[in-house]
């Protein structure tokens, strides 16, 4: 094999330097390799010669001499273990037999809180606010019982609005769930997401005690937070919800995210992550506010997120090297043991795998598309579900995706966030530019600090 | 060990066994809610 003519290294690997280091990704097989000057200027000029191994190697020879034979023959071995270079792969997935296994429950539909940024209109969706009854819970989870078939792992996510003021609820279904488990092979993995103002001491043993797994809403500084999470009144947040949100830690729940939001107000957000981690926590995650309102992140913000995400890797470099081990959501990439081929390829799952029930038991494909009239897909009530928008969801997978098919981060997005494609672009089937941007800047320094901590 | 390409991370994705098993975690159930990534969520077999 001497020639790679004809192969798209645009589409397939990715090529790109990280402070001191060269790294190479194999977009199809995942591989990840580090190469010394001499490896990096021989593959940039396989690129430039378009697969031409001699043409490559006559200019790496008169700069590098004889190591420059070395490279090529290194890069045979790499090559004959299909680890480099290798092709797209064209497995057939059949995608008809995804069946919903994930619930987001909108159990309540109204907020004590008026985040200036939130995508729920202040907690009510648009929509006449409501608790969701424990009737509808109970449907809910039924349906996810009938839908998910042979699927042993259910997912449950507690989510509004603020799912604490309808708490009372909450126990009823986590109960309900519960006995389902004693009689059937599921097993049910609940998540609750609240902005702290009612975590007192019961509901943290009722957390604990359940296994629940928490996200806990902070945006970072006093000042970052209390910009736009306030109360009716319009007055900050940050000291109400610090004491309970480190009551929580103290308690060491088995799973926790401090969640926050950044905003084109803190695009030094790099800051509030400092910020949350001197607090103590070390599971957290900032998100970048996406859409077309005041807060979200515009084109011309990019040039300084980006700058910002270096600065976040590199706290998060000087964490791992003074013994701390963050974990920030973004960055963990499980680059060993990550989601099969067929996971990347069908992305978030929303509308086919997962769904929404509002308080009134309507079913949306994700919380994002919740009161959406194009987008409801039935009622846990009479247990209807629209299979026309089902199989939207389901044939915008990343091979019908044409502007993802030669992009290398292609296997780690899945395509992207449906809601924020059709925000930005119109089209479930276009991926949003800014959100692409960012998350292929993300990714970077996420592999460049998982290869960090591999060599040690 | 070779001395200019070092493999780090070696193929993985071709490698699956429990292809589909759709056992994983759903992406947007964790920590983001709204920049979904999928490379991020672990294999439970």
């Amino acid at each position: 094999m001497h020639s790679l003519a004809g192969y798209d290294f645009t589409a397939n690997i990715h090529l790109y330097q990280y402070e001191d280091y060269n790294i190479l990704l194999d977009v199809n097989s995942g591989a990840i390799h580090l190469l010394d000057e001499i490896a990096f200027a021989y593959i940039n000029n396989l690129i430039k010669y378009e697969g031409d191994f001699y043409r490559a190697l006559e200019f790496c020879t008169f700069k590098y001499g004889e190591e420059a034979f070395k490279v090529m023959e290194e890069l045979l071995i790499t090559y004959g273990d299909g680890a480099i270079f290798t092709e797209p792969c064209n497995e057939y997935i059949d995608y008809s037999q995804m069946t919903v296994k994930a619930v987001c429950l909108n159990i309540a539909h109204l907020c004590n809180l008026r985040c200036k940024y939130c995508f729920a209109s202040q907690g009510n969706f648009g929509q006449k606010p409501a608790l969701m009854p424990f009737e509808i819970g109970k449907r809910a989870i039924d349906f996810l019982v009938q839908e998910s078939k042979g699927i042993r792992n259910l997912e449950v996510d507690f989510f509004g609005g603020e799912p604490l003021l309808n708490f009372a609820v909450v126990k009823e279904i986590v109960s309900y769930a519960r006995e389902i488990e004693q009689n059937t092979d599921k097993v049910f993995n609940f998540t609750l997401t609240t902005n702290g103002v009612l975590l007192d001491e019961e509901i943290i043993d009722y957390i604990i005690t359940e296994n629940i797994s928490i996200i806990l809403s902070l945006d970072g500084r006093p000042e970052t937070n209390d910009r736009n999470r306030v109360t009716p009144e319009g007055e900050g947040t940050y000291n109400t919800i610090l004491p309970n949100f480190k009551e929580m830690l103290n308690r060491n729940p088995s799973s926790y995210y401090i969640r926050g939001t950044f905003t084109r107000d803190n695009l030094d957000f790099s800051q509030d992550l400092a910020h949350i981690v001197d607090l103590g926590f070390n599971s957290l995650s900032l998100e970048p506010a996406i859409g077309d309102d005041e807060y979200a992140i515009r084109e011309e913000d990019l040039p300084q997120v980006l700058a910002e995400y270096d600065n976040l890797t590199k706290k998060l470099l000087e964490y791992y090297r003074a013994g701390q081990e963050i974990s920030f959501f973004h960055y963990n990439l499980n680059l060993q043991k990550g989601p099969c081929i067929a996971k990347r390829q069908t992305g978030c799952g929303a509308g086919v795998e997962y769904i929404v029930v509002t308080p009134e038991g309507d079913i949306y494909p994700c919380h994002q598309f919740v009161g959406e009239k194009d987008y409801y897909m039935g009622n846990v009530i009479d247990r209807s579900l629209d299979n026309n928008i089902k199989n939207i969801f389901s044939q915008h997978t990343l091979a019908n995706k044409a502007e993802c098919q030669r992009c290398w981060a292609r296997f780690f997005c899945g395509g992207g966030c449906h809601a924020n494609n059709l925000k930005a672009t119109n089209s479930l089937n276009k991926p949003d530019n800014i959100s692409c941007i960012m998350h292929k800047n993300r990714l970077e320094g996420a592999i460049f600090l998982d290869l960090l901590k591999q060599i040690g | 060990m070779q001395k200019h390409i070092k493999t780090i991370v070696g193929p993985n994705l071709k490698n699956d066994k429990n292809i589909n098993c759709r056992e994983c975690a759903t992406s947007c159930q964790s920590a983001c809610k709204t920049s979904c990534t999928v490379g991020n969520q672990v294999c439970k077999n």
